[in-house]
């Protein structure tokens, strides 16, 4: 609004910032030496590798505590699986023992420690596929009902090493062999 | 197998093995004889239909080799039914006839639990679950409160030896 009362003279001596080359324009605003440039340069680089040292720092403190972290959550789970094992082991044993000489797979199934092992569902699935692979035993009904899947074909039922290799294959193929 | 030879275990190992199935089964006579592996590939019931290749037991979930057509259920009906393929019939003797082998079914109340296979010696052969196989002399020795008592004997003409070798 002001250049409206300008005269034409007062309006052409104005700058004209848009037409004018940047180097120019700069030398008109504030002239910026070498020797400027030079400090600013070493100042921005020292606050860089400070900052850089402060982030690595951090970033070292941070990782370790992550590990510490890590190893103490490895920690309390190896403690989960060697009770969970034990616990297996328990069961298995008293299942062998007390079912040594039953030849009803449904009384064989319903043993209360067999029960209690499907009871431990997907995690002990590492565990009867390991006993199953070692020491053999009936461990497809447990496997049936804990997975939902059977991979024994209907021809092979009551088959015991068809139906173990069968099963053995299932578990190498979804990694818990 | 089947022919009630014991098996050749090392004598203590024998020993061992005789003593922990005489505390599971206390009817068993001293001359009861352990006759083949503690094999669990098949059951009494495959033993008794002379089937060492798979585990028979009636199960609904179709876990077991059972014969088709046959209700999977342990009803002792069911069981005479699926004998009754192999060609058995019922019988009420457990006395040795000459040209016929005879089964026995044990069972509490109508639950079936363990069947015996006799031989042609007279004497009888049991396959104790996923356990070892046994000769005992008398059929009622393998009575236990967890096997019942037996309820009833079935039995089945022997293949004629000459049909067997083939007439000339």
């Amino acid at each position: 609004m002001e250049t409206m009362t300008m005269t034409c003279e007062q309006q052409r001596r104005l700058p004209n910032w848009y037409d004018k080359p940047r180097s120019e324009s700069r030398s008109v605003s504030k002239p910026y030496s070498y020797e400027t440039r030079k400090g600013h340069r070493r100042l921005g680089q020292n606050y860089y590798h400070r900052l850089q040292g402060r982030f690595f720092h951090h970033a070292v403190q941070a990782a370790f505590f992550r590990v510490l972290e890590s190893h103490k959550a490895m920690a309390s789970s190896l403690d989960v699986d060697a009770e969970l094992e034990n616990r297996f082991r328990a069961l298995v044993s008293r299942w062998r023992e007390e079912t040594r000489s039953v030849s009803s797979t449904t009384d064989r199934a319903l043993h209360s420690a067999y029960q209690d092992v499907i009871g431990m569902g997907d995690r002990a699935l590492p565990l009867i596929f390991r006993e199953m692979q070692e020491r053999g035993g009936h461990w497809f009904w447990a496997l049936r009902h804990i997975t939902h899947e059977n991979p024994v074909p209907p021809q092979d039922a009551g088959n015991i090493p068809k139906m173990r290799e069968a099963w053995l294959r299932w578990g190498r193929e979804h990694r818990y062999l | 197998m089947g022919t009630g030879a014991p098996l050749p275990l090392a004598p203590q190992e024998m020993q061992t093995v005789r003593s922990e199935i005489q505390g599971e089964f206390q009817a068993l006579a001293d001359s009861f004889t352990v006759t083949s592996w503690d094999v669990e590939h098949y059951n009494c019931i495959a033993w008794a239909a002379q089937d060492q290749g798979q585990w028979w037991w009636p199960d609904p979930d179709f876990e077991s080799f059972w014969p088709q057509g046959i209700p999977r259920d342990d009803s002792i009906d069911s069981f005479k039914a699926a004998f009754a393929v192999l060609g058995y019939e019922r019988c009420d003797s457990i006395d040795l006839e000459p040209g016929y082998e005879k089964v026995a079914i044990f069972a509490i109340e109508t639950k079936v639990k363990h069947m015996a296979r006799q031989l042609p010696s007279g004497t009888w052969t049991s396959k104790l679950g996923p356990w070892w196989d046994v000769g005992h002399a008398g059929v009622d020795e393998i009575t236990a409160p967890h096997y019942g008592e037996r309820k009833c004997v079935l039995k089945r003409p022997l293949p004629d030896p000459i049909e067997l070798l083939g007439r000339p």
